[in-house]
């Protein structure tokens, strides 16, 4: 049986949380453990199949950007309540070269690669609450994506 | 093993992705394609994500690169199997991937790229 623990968030509020599960994501082992672990978690919880798109696709956007901008890192993930409410809780945290324009990051179009750019705004669409922390001349990126469930 | 097959369908190619398919294995079958379509004259490719749940920003660029690519080699990229939930993503994403055409599943995509259905059956 999980394990459960009251975590207060910045809103103040309670959640009932599950103590989150992190995996690391690097080139060696890629995205596949951490898909496998969500996937494997979100089969135990009732949730739609667009719900459960979302998320992994959250966690791929997440897991990639570790990838192509820190080269690894860890991905945590939890299943949260809150009253008859069910959410999902992710985390992303590199120690890589960091995000120099937040604002700029979360508009559509903005790639620091030359990609599409359509990654952290994408993210943001998707999920209920997002927060970014990150520090520049490598201090690494956390990101925090909250989403309910419908 | 690799994350994608490769079928050809007389003078069009089908390939099917797999689920777990990763940025170098999408850039070395661009590579492929790209070398494929060219030398055997290929004027179609039709690209099939049923077996991908998933489809990101990063598998939307690489398919966004794939289409433009082969359009400058004169063949037509038409992408089959979306579910609805990745439609969902897509539009939350706002990837448009202006350029590729989309079909419901493979048989509608050789209709769109007038393939016999001679062909269909020797292959």
């Amino acid at each position: 049986m999980s394990q459960r623990k009251l975590v207060k968030l910045p809103d103040s509020q309670m959640y009932d949380t599950e103590c989150p599960v992190c995996v690391p994501v690097n080139k060696t082992v890629g995205l596949a453990p951490i898909r496998s672990l969500v996937r494997c978690s979100l089969e135990e919880i009732t949730i739609s199949s667009v719900d459960s798109a979302a998320i992994m696709t959250i966690i791929n956007e997440l897991g990639h950007n570790i990838l192509r901008h820190a080269g690894r890192g860890k991905i945590c993930f939890a299943v949260i309540g809150h009253g008859e409410r069910l959410g999902i809780r992710i985390t992303a945290e590199d120690s890589g070269s960091g995000i120099p324009d937040l604002a700029m990051a979360l508009k559509p179009g903005f790639s620091r690669d030359d990609g599409l750019g359509l990654g952290l705004p994408g993210i943001r669409n998707m999920a209920d609450d997002v927060r970014i922390a990150s520090l520049v001349s490598g201090g690494g990126t956390f990101i925090e994506v909250l989403k309910w469930l419908s | 093993m690799v994350p994608f097959s490769i079928f050809p369908l007389g003078d069009v190619l089908l390939v099917s992705i797999q689920e777990e398919i990763d940025d170098v294995s999408l850039a070395s079958l661009l590579d492929l394609l790209g070398i494929t379509v060219s030398q055997r004259r290929i004027r179609g490719v039709i690209v099939d994500l049923k077996d991908v749940d998933v489809v990101d920003s990063f598998l939307a660029e690489h398919l966004w690169s794939l289409a433009s690519m082969l359009a400058l080699l004169h063949a037509q990229t038409v992408i089959v199997g979306l579910s609805v939930p990745v439609v969902m993503t897509l539009l939350d994403f706002d990837i448009a991937l202006k350029g590729v055409e989309f079909a419901l599943d493979v048989e509608q995509a050789l209709d769109k790229l007038n393939v016999s259905k001679k062909t269909r059956q020797v292959t």
